[in-house]
């Protein structure tokens, strides 16, 4: 009881203008999911093959591709492609690792013993790989990335889930709600699956991020939407040979995928330190 | 001699306008022990560290003169500080377990000031001649049995009284002529508490100066000369201690003496009604007549799996009966909370059975239990952890409420809390915004909503300050007075256990040693262990 | 040595078989789901004729019962045999042991790299005054979440091609190591410099670091005798974790760099749907990481004394 007087504090969380920072890039980012048009320049198709290769400016913020695409406009109308593939996938993985994780909690030794030794099986591959033997099985595509990655993301979230509805259950708040006569179903639904919930979606947050580095990871290997779909790792992808020439093509991109991951770091962290206090 | 002289002491956190020491003063002469009594956060360890100049980055110290053995340190350098630690004054923590590092053995632990002091005078590059042997040598002062093969050992291989007595040599290696003791005796029990107060008081003895810190007046006064009360990191009072306690004169101070529920047997003025006077707590009169509410007979549990088994209870019979209060006194490990989970039907006994007015309760299926679970509830030791953390007050308490109808419910909620104490400006608030004590009467109103005939308290003022667990204590006796509920009250302090209970029954490993009347059991314990333990937790050191 | 510690260490082999087991079951069962399997043998391009859809069915042994094929695909992983390539027509084992060397060049470089920057970075920045510690922790928020490719392109833009110290593309040699060690580095490092710092605050504000410090030491010694060995044991059970991020990292920035290895293995069988090769790299992936697990679950009871009765039990 004393000795805790002398603490040092606590590494503080980033402070509430990083956290308001962090959800403004995330606003941001939604609305150039859904009007893409306020936002671009330029067609993003639209090829001109008298303005190839040209360096950022006025006229082209990011500059132009090898087709005389505008790469701002691109960008723009990649965040839709990009961000649905990732939110899709983090939906996925933390809908399926709920469902297991709570699965594994509440269904008596048999079915968590044999749960959670497919999620050990699982958690040894590193998560893109995973990705990647799922891609090999039903091919590439937009939709079947998402799927790829949000299946590879489930054994984590099942750990998580099941670790933490575990807690909950051996609570004595949970003890106490058993001593007052609440059955089994009232007190999984009243304290179990939202105490559960919270950290779960703080963690999503995190993984948000990711999932968007994830699926340009392999639309940059070339699974992702196949061409000439605007998505940032597709355009990093085809950037990335041409560097000498002209570096803005694949560092835009590259750098709008920062931000946004940044951004869901930022915010999954804030949420994170917060829920704890 | 005087050791230390500390004049007008104030220090404050960088940023908060309050200092948390507000101009304390005192001396400590060489074989005098000087306690510092308060509650948490009243000030009493940054005061000991101040001596120590560890403090903490965020803090500013000032103080008119601050002498350590004929230093004046408050112009220290680091290196200074460094030199005066360990060698000058020594520090003795909490709890061994986590204040000496756990992957390292004892034996280097207690070396360790001795190497430093060594490196820093220049006495010796590498390790000084015989150090093993004045390791082993500290050991055997501090009575570690056997400790050549001890000092090889790690803290968790020790049990919590050689932990201890493992610190307090690593205190003593470098030979300092104070010792300041922080809480030394806290995370004990009664009888290694006794043992390890008895060592310091043979520092004490050796000539030494001896600063004990604790929240505890009843720990400190047997072993203290002066006693200095300290609240909101000011001094109230200072005095010798037998005077402190039997006169005390600072409001603060009574509270803090009044909260000792046992004076000491040899100081008859404090207890006019006699060593075997009636707890002034226990109001109601239990009816020896009718059914037990609880009837617990021959319950025996063991957990773990073949080849691995620990008893945790032998044959345990006991009955609680309506309007009574049955006390459990034991130490960590006795069995008590175990005893507990199987009244409540939480746990299934392995033996024995457990009856609920005299109709089988342990033996019955969860689902038949539960309609006549509102009579019998619990009262956990610590209620931030026995609460949903989303929930508000009007939530935890509604849980238990089980009037239909949002107005009836909200009266009820709104009847419950007054009956604990607390107004309805209560309802929307969540507990971690509310102090220790508002929410164990928090916890009190959930467990009284289903009308109970029956309250298992699970140490539920043990993590409370002394003045909070009487005003806890005090709402728990009115409580039964009014409602004529009956209450099994499980706690490791005896001192606890006499002012709220009838009956008193003894623990130790899984066994009642000793059962009968609070009163009887006090003024003539039969047990050995119980004759012991009740020793230890109310004789002076010599 | 304990008479339990051998149990504990037969079970840890046997647990990891399992997963082993489990790996190569899961990966047998995703080549099953896959459907044409004659279709992906013979890649795309005209469909193939039923003779010569009979003939291979019979060579693969496509049309024996499920569980047989199973069988013999264990037996086969056992023996070593990790089959034969659709794609490249060559024997995956052979596949393997050509690429793998490079990306062991690469991911070993990349742990080294990742522990000294984090080491380096805590010891500097632990303990200090606010504005140090904001910096660094905005600094390991960007190692954390900038994506390894693009900080792969970026070092490439700048130091192969804006500013040429070190080779663009494909080069051998230690100098070619340089950028893409460092890129597959970052994100680890980020992630253990803040483990490792806040280890060694959290062990700094126990009681023991104050009694160590009431018994005359230094910063110094405080830290070398004491609190970095507290600050160490996360990061040791992390190795399972780095080893994950690097390979999974190793896939893109092989890519990146046109580094020959098994990362861009993966990625172009990956592509061309070539399962044989896909299945051996992430088994061996699983492997790789089963064998790190194991030898952290065996040595750790050596740094921390708590867990040696743990594990003898």
């Amino acid at each position: 009881m004393t000795a805790t007087t002398f603490t040092a504090r606590r590494a503080p969380a980033a402070g509430r203008p990083v956290f308001a920072a962090g959800l403004a890039v995330l606003a941001l980012a939604l609305l150039v999911v859904l009007f893409p048009a306020l936002f671009a320049t330029h067609d993003p198709d639209a090829t001109d093959f008298a303005r190839t290769f040209q360096p950022p400016g006025a006229d082209h913020f990011f500059g132009t591709d090898q087709l005389g695409r505008d790469v701002f406009s691109r960008v723009v109308y990649g965040a839709r492609v990009s961000l649905t593939i990732a939110l899709g996938a983090t939906a996925i993985g933390v809908l399926g690792g709920m469902l297991l994780g709570l699965l594994s909690a509440v269904g008596g030794r048999i079915v968590d013993g044999v749960l959670m030794r497919c999620v050990d099986v699982l958690l040894a591959f590193p998560e893109l790989i995973l990705a990647l033997l799922v891609v090999a099985v039903i091919g590439g595509g937009a939709v079947n990335i998402a799927v790829a990655i949000g299946t590879a993301a489930i054994p984590a979230y099942a750990r998580v889930v099941r670790g933490q509805a575990g807690t909950v259950i051996l609570s004595e708040y949970v003890e106490a709600a058993r001593v007052l006569g609440v059955r089994r179903s009232v007190y999984l639904a009243r304290h179990v699956v939202p105490n559960v919930a919270g950290p779960v979606v703080v963690l999503a947050s995190i993984g948000g991020g990711t999932a968007i580095v994830t699926a340009a990871g392999l639309s940059l290997l070339g699974l992702g939407p196949p061409q000439p779909t605007a998505e940032w790792g597709a355009m990093l992808a085809e950037g990335k040979d041409l560097l000498g020439t002209a570096w803005w093509i694949a560092v835009f991109p590259g750098m709008t995928v920062a931000l946004v991951v940044v951004a869901f770091t930022l915010v999954g962290r804030n949420l994170q330190v917060r829920s704890l206090r | 001699m005087t050791l230390v002289q500390v004049e007008n002491l104030t220090l404050r956190f960088a940023g908060r306008a309050k200092p948390a020491v507000d101009g304390v003063s005192f001396e400590i002469q060489a074989g005098e022990c000087l306690a510092l009594v308060g509650e948490s956060g009243a000030g009493k360890s940054l005061t000991a560290r101040a001596l120590f100049g560890l403090t903490g980055r965020n803090t500013e110290v000032s103080a008119r003169a601050l002498r350590i053995d004929g230093h004046d340190v408050t112009a220290f350098t680091e290196r200074q500080w460094q030199a005066l630690r360990g060698a000058t004054v020594g520090m003795v923590l909490q709890d061994a377990m986590v204040s000496l590092d756990p992957l390292r053995r004892i034996g280097d632990e207690i070396a360790e000031p001795i190497h430093i002091h060594a490196r820093r005078r220049g006495l010796a590059r590498g390790a000084p001649a015989g150090v093993a042997e004045r390791v082993i040598e500290l050991l055997r002062q501090v009575g570690v049995p056997d400790p050549e093969a001890r000092r090889g050992s790690y803290p968790h291989e020790l049990s919590g009284g050689l932990r201890q007595r493992a610190l307090i040599a690593s205190a003593l290696a470098a030979d300092p002529a104070l010792i300041v003791a922080d809480e030394p005796t806290t995370a004990l029990d009664v009888i290694v508490q006794e043992q390890i107060l008895r060592l310091l008081g043979d520092a004490k003895a050796a000539g030494r100066g001896l600063l004990l810190i604790s929240h505890d007046l009843g720990v400190v006064s047997r072993l203290a000369d002066r006693v200095a009360v300290m609240k909101d990191g000011a001094i109230v009072e200072t005095g010798p201690a037998a005077a402190l306690v039997s006169a005390p004169t600072h409001p603060y101070t009574r509270t803090l003496v009044d909260a000792l529920p046992d004076r000491r047997p040899a100081d008859p003025a404090a207890r006019p009604n006699g060593t075997a006077g009636p707890a002034a707590d226990v109001k109601t009169v239990p009816r020896p007549d009718g059914t037990p509410v609880l009837t617990v007979t021959g319950v025996g549990k063991t957990y773990g799996t073949a080849g691995r088994q620990r008893r945790a209870l032998h044959n345990v019979s006991l009955t609680v009966r309506p309007g009574e209060t049955l006390g459990i006194v034991g130490e960590s490990g006795s069995g008590k909370s175990t005893l507990a989970r199987i009244a409540l039907g939480l746990l299934p006994p392995d033996e024995g059975d457990v009856l609920l007015h005299g109709k089988p309760w342990s033996s019955i299926p969860e689902r038949l239990r539960r309609s006549r679970r509102a009579t019998i509830q619990l009262i956990h030791q610590n209620p931030t952890a026995a609460f949903d953390p989303r929930f508000t007050v009007a939530d935890i308490v509604g849980e238990g409420v089980t009037e239909r109808g949002r107005t009836a419910r909200r009266a009820r909620i709104t009847e419950l809390l007054r009956q604990v104490g607390l107004d309805e400006d209560f309802l929307t608030r969540r507990p971690h915004h509310m102090s220790g004590g508002q929410r164990q009467r928090v916890a009190i109103a959930r467990a009284l909503a289903p009308r109970p005939a029956l309250l298992i308290c699970d140490e539920p003022v043990s993590a409370l300050d002394v003045s909070i667990q009487a005003q806890i204590l005090d709402l728990l006796a009115d409580l039964q007075h009014e409602t004529g509920v009956a209450m099994l009250f499980i706690t490791h302090s005896l001192s606890v256990v006499r002012r709220i209970s009838h009956r008193v029954a003894i623990m130790k490993d899984g066994h009642i040693l000793e059962e009968g009347p609070t009163a009887a059991v006090f003024a003539a314990p039969r047990h050995p262990y119980a004759r012991q333990l009740l020793a230890a937790s109310l004789l002076p050191v010599p | 040595m304990r008479p339990g510690l051998g149990r504990h260490i037969l079970l840890r082999l046997l647990s990891g078989v399992f997963v082993l087991w489990g790996a190569a079951t899961l990966c047998f069962l995703t080549v099953s789901l896959r459907g044409d399997t004659v279709g992906a043998i013979l890649g795309p391009g005209q469909p193939p004729t039923p003779e010569l859809r009979r003939q291979i069915i019979a060579e693969y042994g496509l049309d024996d019962p499920w569980l047989v094929q199973y069988g013999r695909r264990l037996r086969e992983l056992l023996t070593g045999d990790l089959g034969w390539s659709y794609q490249r027509d060559q024997p995956v084992a052979r596949l393997l042991a050509d690429q793998i060397g490079p990306t062991l060049q690469l991911a070993v470089a990349a742990a080294l790299l990742s522990v000294l920057l984090a080491v380096a970075a805590t010891l500097l920045t632990a303990g200090r005054g606010r504005l140090v510690r904001a910096a660094v922790s905005g600094l390991e928020l960007l190692a954390v979440s900038l994506p390894n490719f693009w900080v792969g392109t970026v070092l490439l833009a700048l130091f192969s091609f804006t500013f040429p110290i070190f080779p663009a593309v494909g080069a051998p040699g230690p100098a070619g190591l340089v950028l893409p060690a460092f890129a597959l580095a970052l994100p680890a490092a980020g992630v253990l410099a803040q483990v490792m710092r806040q280890e060694l605050e959290t062990a700094e504000t126990r009681p023991f670091a104050v009694s160590v410090l009431a018994r005359g030491a230094g910063l110094f010694h405080l830290r070398a005798r004491h609190t970095l060995r507290h600050a160490a044991l996360p990061v040791v059970t992390l190795s399972g974790w780095v080893l994950g991020s690097l390979a999974g990292g190793a896939v893109l920035i092989e890519n990146i760099f046109a580094r020959p290895g098994l990362g861009r293995l993966l990625a172009s069988a990956a592509a061309s749907r070539d399962l044989p090769v896909v299945t051996a790299i992430v088994l061996l992936s699983a492997a790789a990481f089963v064998v790190i697990n194991l030898v952290v679950d065996l040595l750790y009871p050596l740094i921390d004394p708590r867990l040696r009765a743990e594990a003898a039990r």
